[in-house]
């Protein structure tokens, strides 16, 4: 397990060069979903690993993306960090505490400090109610932290700090643009001045001339206030521009995690390596000659994934030993870059792929 | 920092004008816009009028109620009393123990309000709150509301009143409890249901991570959510209870006599209705009139509770068509000739395609809406056309015009051509459209899920294609979709082939699309963003499948899609639209490499690149344009970083960049230079 070196020394995967205590550890996190089996003659509980068994830390001021495809677990992660769903199994110790075995007093009083953005920003905010309640919703439920007399000044301002005008402080969210929304719901995450902000695909329904004033925002915010993010998204590049460093998720296991250059320069995993050559490059110069690995077959299921290795069923240099050890995350090159693939090469090798 | 500056400038609400009449509502403002819905104002005015009545009733009834005049039996309307020397007029007429109809009216009403009023409130607080309770924590306590309601739904409901009522006696506040007891499943049955389905918005998450408690979550989320759906139901049910009230006091169980209820009124009317049909008319009137105009105030209820349709009352009703239409022609008008670039001009039957000044509109409620301003394009064999621009700028409503599958009415054609190999579209009979696009010009989706019919399995879906068009039997037609499913490469076809859509991933989802779309060997193949809903890893299965394809059949391909990185792959040509319009257009190795139009300049260097990081991304400022509103002059002006003077009121017209390239900006040479 990666997690035992962890477990021994948490942070053993952190780069040398930050000494500092992390922020956030999460160890061996695990989420199970029951799942009722339809079809009469089927009829029994089988379980959908969302989540099973991820180890990470996240260090003060830092940005970790998660990438990986649909269903891969991604925000499940976020969804139990924010304990909006109950973990199964492991722990995360937030400054030191165990965001799980919390009082949920204590996790109430723990909202102050890590906040979340949604994906939907047409869904995220409440129809009925004017931006301004919005964002001053938190000093309601949080008292004392922000006076009621200063309240509207503090909306204005954190309008403004997200780029929106402070008389939009009177509007309904339908009044505003999809872009503008996710602005709305980034200042109410701001309200309570946290360290830690979890954005679950915070861009991805986003118009790409959008897409990069909210992603440009995100990072002016965390020069300027020092906040963490856990960036989660499916798009490679968007999650290559803010984060410091990326994990790559594949069927509720993180496969490959390392610094943003380690990752996206000098992959290892071959599925990190197939899903970086799938990326279309915005140039059409040169795309003739452009290899690129195109994986067969489908994602396989989470309710039974393969045995093993669980990208065996699409790796091209899957042989007998991927279908029975399951390849541990560790750092195979001494590049503070752990990657879980018997194989693991620093050469993509995109030739030898099925092209 | 300076960044974020430049953008507020740019980011205007999103639909500005409109909704600033349902801001703030004053008296004024409620007055004027019911004075224009009259059909609103007369029930308003009649349940105002009710009300004044009932708790009025002590000044405003001419007479006192209970006052019996043997001698003014059944008097009809108008009459005179009987007792000369009070010199009182009996307007509605007197009933048979000689009282007067109209005050017993009055003081009726009363009854009757009281009676439903307090009912609904006590109904409808109970539940609401089991409804809340029951749908938000769901569980057992869950179960045993819904049982609770089951069974209560399950009994005639004033027959369980007369039973209850038989039990405990009437009385007004008996009558209450009965109506509390016999209708609140009616409340907790639409709450917890919608609670169910508001418990897992986003926006109820959001607030729980800001630490929200489940009663602030219950009463100030999801509460005000319900509101209007809620206040429509109380609505109707006032006007149901004051019936049931009516029934009841009609069966001798509603309040006791001789306090007077337009129920028994009907009752004791009954028996006259030859002699004195007044007697049952009035207050029947009086019950029908109070049921319908309760009816009628809750779908206007529905609207102004409602803070995303509320404006839409409030703002003026959109004005016809022409006023629109006038408004924006004059924007457009310049662009019509010149939008047709040199190269394009080909004579028909040149290209397999050739697309001219296609414009569609929608008629739409809320006024006049303009998709497509006027593209123009070609296509021809073997080649592949992109068509790139963000959401709603216009590029699947452009295809479906070309392929005649715009619904119509909202949409409309209003000018333009579409040849296909030499073909008018827009000029054939319907009928051989039908026939020409379904057999030559094939589209697929974005959502192959929406596409295909769940009810039927896949091989026959695609079966279906040369049956109806090759009367191909069954059994060949058959044989012929799955020897295509294994040609799109679906593994194990011949299994397969009797599956239904759902039992299929996304991705091969979209390969039986794209099987059932290249059926008929097509000469044309319209994809509409065919992988946004896919994983990368099966995109490039997708886009690699679709490629081999042309190269085998020599297809046209038109590729509809919002990512530049895509384009870049596969496109030969590409065309940028914005607001409606193509504002770029030309091969893809020139555009990218040298835009000549900001948009797509802005575009280019806004997306993130899986290839490098870059210090920070160039952005460009605000929103696409609503398209009711579309910015006069150059369409992009007001986001624009190269605007000039003339670019607010005078429309770029497709310049004429070098041989096959335009683009629709005044400074496309300087933008040149600049690359
Ligand atoms: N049935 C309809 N009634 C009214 N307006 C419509 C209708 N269908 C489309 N529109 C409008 O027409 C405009 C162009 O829509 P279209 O679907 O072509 O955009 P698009 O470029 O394909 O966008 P996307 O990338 O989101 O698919 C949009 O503003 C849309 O709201
Ligand atoms: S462990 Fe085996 S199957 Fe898994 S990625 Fe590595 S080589 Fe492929
Ligand atoms: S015409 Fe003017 S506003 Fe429009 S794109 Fe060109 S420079 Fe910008
Ligand atoms: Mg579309």
């Amino acid at each position: 397990m990666p997690t035992d070196s962890t477990a021994a020394a948490p942070g053993s995967l952190e780069e040398p060069e930050q000494p500092e205590q992390p922020l956030l550890v999460v160890k061996d996190l695990v989420k199970h979903y029951p799942t009722e089996r339809k079809g009469f003659l089927r009829a029994g509980r089988g379980t959908i690993k969302a989540v099973d068994g991820v180890s990470f830390n996240l260090h003060p001021g830092e940005t970790l993306g998660l990438v990986g495809e649909t269903g891969c677990g991604k925000s499940t992660i976020a969804r139990t960090l924010m304990r909006l769903e109950e973990p199964t199994g492991g722990a995360a110790y937030f400054k030191g505490r165990d965001l799980f075995t919390l009082s949920k007093a204590a996790v109430q009083a723990l909202r102050r400090e890590i906040q979340m953005v949604f994906q939907d920003p047409f869904a995220s905010l409440n129809p009925r109610m004017e931006v301004g309640q919005i964002i001053a919703e938190p000093w309601v439920v949080h008292p004392g932290i922000v006076p009621k007399e200063e309240q509207g000044e503090r909306v204005r301002a954190l309008l403004e700090r997200v780029g929106l005008l402070p008389t939009d402080a009177r509007r309904y969210p339908h009044e505003f643009s999809g872009g503008q929304r996710q602005r709305i719901g980034i200042a109410r995450a701001l309200a309570l001045q946290p360290e830690l902000i979890i954005c679950d695909e915070p861009v991805s329904a986003l118009d790409v001339s959008v897409q990069a004033q909210v992603i440009n925002l995100l990072a002016e915010l965390q020069a300027d206030l020092g906040l963490s993010y856990i960036f989660i998204a499916h798009d490679l590049a968007v999650v290559r521009q803010i984060s410091d460093r990326v994990a790559v998720m594949h069927l509720g296991r993180i496969v490959e995690v390392g610094g943003e250059e380690e990752i996206y320069v000098r992959p290892t995993h071959p599925y990190t390596q197939a899903l970086l050559s799938a990326v279309p490059v915005p140039n059409p110069v040169g795309r003739k000659e452009r290899q690129r690995i195109v994986l067969e077959g489908e994602l396989p299921s989470p309710v039974d994934p393969p045995s093993g290795c669980t990208f065996r069923t699409r790796c091209w240099k899957a042989e007998a030993v991927c279908s029975q050890d399951r390849p541990q995350l560790v750092d195979r090159f001494d590049h503070g870059h752990p990657s879980a693939c018997h194989f693991a090469e620093l050469q993509a090798a995109p030739a030898a792929g099925i092209a | 920092m300076t960044a974020s500056n430049q953008m507020t400038a740019g980011d205007g609400p999103a639909v500005p004008d409109p909704l600033e009449a349902a801001r703030g509502i004053t008296a004024r403002k409620l007055l004027r816009a019911l004075w224009r819905d009259k059909l609103m104002l007369f029930p308003l005015i009649f349940l105002a009028a009710l009300f004044v009545a009932a708790v009025g009733a002590d000044f405003l009834a001419p007479h006192d109620p209970l006052d019996q005049n043997l001698r003014s039996r059944n008097l009809p309307p108008m009459s005179m009393s009987a007792a000369e020397a009070e010199g009182f007029r009996y307007i509605l007429g007197a009933d048979p123990l000689g009282r007067d109809l109209l005050s017993r009216l009055i003081h009726g009403a009363r009854v009757s309000l009281a009676v439903g009023l307090a009912s609904v409130l006590a109904s409808g607080t109970l539940g609401v709150l089991l409804g809340l309770m029951a749908g938000y924590h769901r569980g057992w306590l869950d179960d045993l509301v819904m049982r609770g309601v089951d069974v209560l739904m399950g009994i005639p409901g004033l027959l369980l009143a007369l039973f209850i009522l038989f039990l405990v006696g009437t009385g007004f506040w008996n009558l209450v409890i009965v109506f509390a007891l016999t209708r609140w499943m009616i409340y907790a049955r639409v709450t917890r249901g919608l609670t169910l389905s508001f418990r897992e918005q986003p926006f109820v998450e959001g607030a729980q991570t800001i630490g929200c408690s489940d009663s602030r979550i219950i009463f100030h989320h999801i509460l005000p959510n319900l509101a209007s759906p809620i206040l429509v139901l109380a609505t109707l049910e006032v006007a149901i209870v004051i019936l049931a009230e009516a029934g009841l006091s009609f069966l001798g169980m509603g309040i006791q006599p001789p306090a007077p209820t337009w129920g028994r009124m009907v009752a004791e009317g009954r028996d006259y209705i030859t002699s004195a049909p007044w007697l049952i008319t009035f207050p029947g009137l009086a019950i029908l009139l109070t049921a319908l105009s309760l009816n009628l105030s809750s779908a206007w209820l529905r609207m102004v509770s409602d803070p995303v349709q509320r404006w839409r009352w409030f703002a003026s009703p959109p004005e016809p068509g022409r006023a629109t239409d006038a408004q924006i022609a004059p924007v457009y008008s310049g662009s019509i000739e010149m939008s047709e670039p040199a190269h394009t001009s080909a004579a028909n039957g040149h290209h397999l395609l050739e697309v001219n000044d296609l414009r569609v509109n929608f008629r739409t409620p809320e006024g006049m809406l303009n998709a497509v301003n006027g593209i123009s394009y070609t296509l021809d064999r073997g080649q592949t056309l992109a068509i790139l621009g963000e959401s709603g700028s216009g590029k699947t409503v452009s295809a479906e015009a070309v392929i005649g599958i715009l619904d119509s009415p909202p949409a409309f054609v209003t000018g333009g051509s579409v040849h296909f190999d030499g073909v008018d579209l827009l000029q054939v009979k319907p009928a051989r459209r039908r026939r020409l696009c379904g057999e030559r010009i094939a589209m697929i989706f974005q959502d192959p899920l929406s596409a295909l019919n769940p009810a039927y399995t896949v091989g026959s879906q695609i079966a279906a294609m040369f049956q109806e068009h090759r009367g191909t039997s069954k059994r060949e037609a058959t044989a012929k979709a799955i020897e295509l499913m294994d040609r799109v490469r679906i593994p194990s076809a011949p299994e397969r082939v009797n599956d239904y859509p759902h039992q299929f991933s996304g991705g091969m989802r979209q390969r039986v699309m794209i099987a059932s779309a290249i059926a008929l060997d097509p000469d044309l193949l319209i994809a509409d963003e065919p992988t946004t809903a896919l994983d990368v890893t099966i995109q490039a299965q997708i886009m690699e499948l679709l490629a081999e394809l042309q190269e085998e059949t020599g297809m046209g391909l038109i590729l509809i899609t919002h990512d530049l990185g895509v384009v870049a792959d596969v496109a030969d040509k590409v065309a940028v639209m914005y607001a409606g319009q193509i504002v770029e257009t030309g091969p893809i190795e020139e555009i990218y490499t040298r835009p000549a139009h900001p948009y797509t300049k802005g575009l280019l260097e806004s997306v993130p690149r899986v290839d490098e990081k870059m210090e920070s991304l160039q952005q460009i400022s605000g929103a696409p344009p609503n398209l009711r509103l579309i910015p006069s002059g150059c369409p992009f002006h007001p986001r624009c970083a190269y605007v000039i003077d003339r670019c607010s009121d005078e429309p770029p017209p497709l310049y004429e960049v070098s041989q096959e390239r335009s683009a629709a900006c005044h400074r496309f040479e300087d933008l040149l230079h600049a690359n």
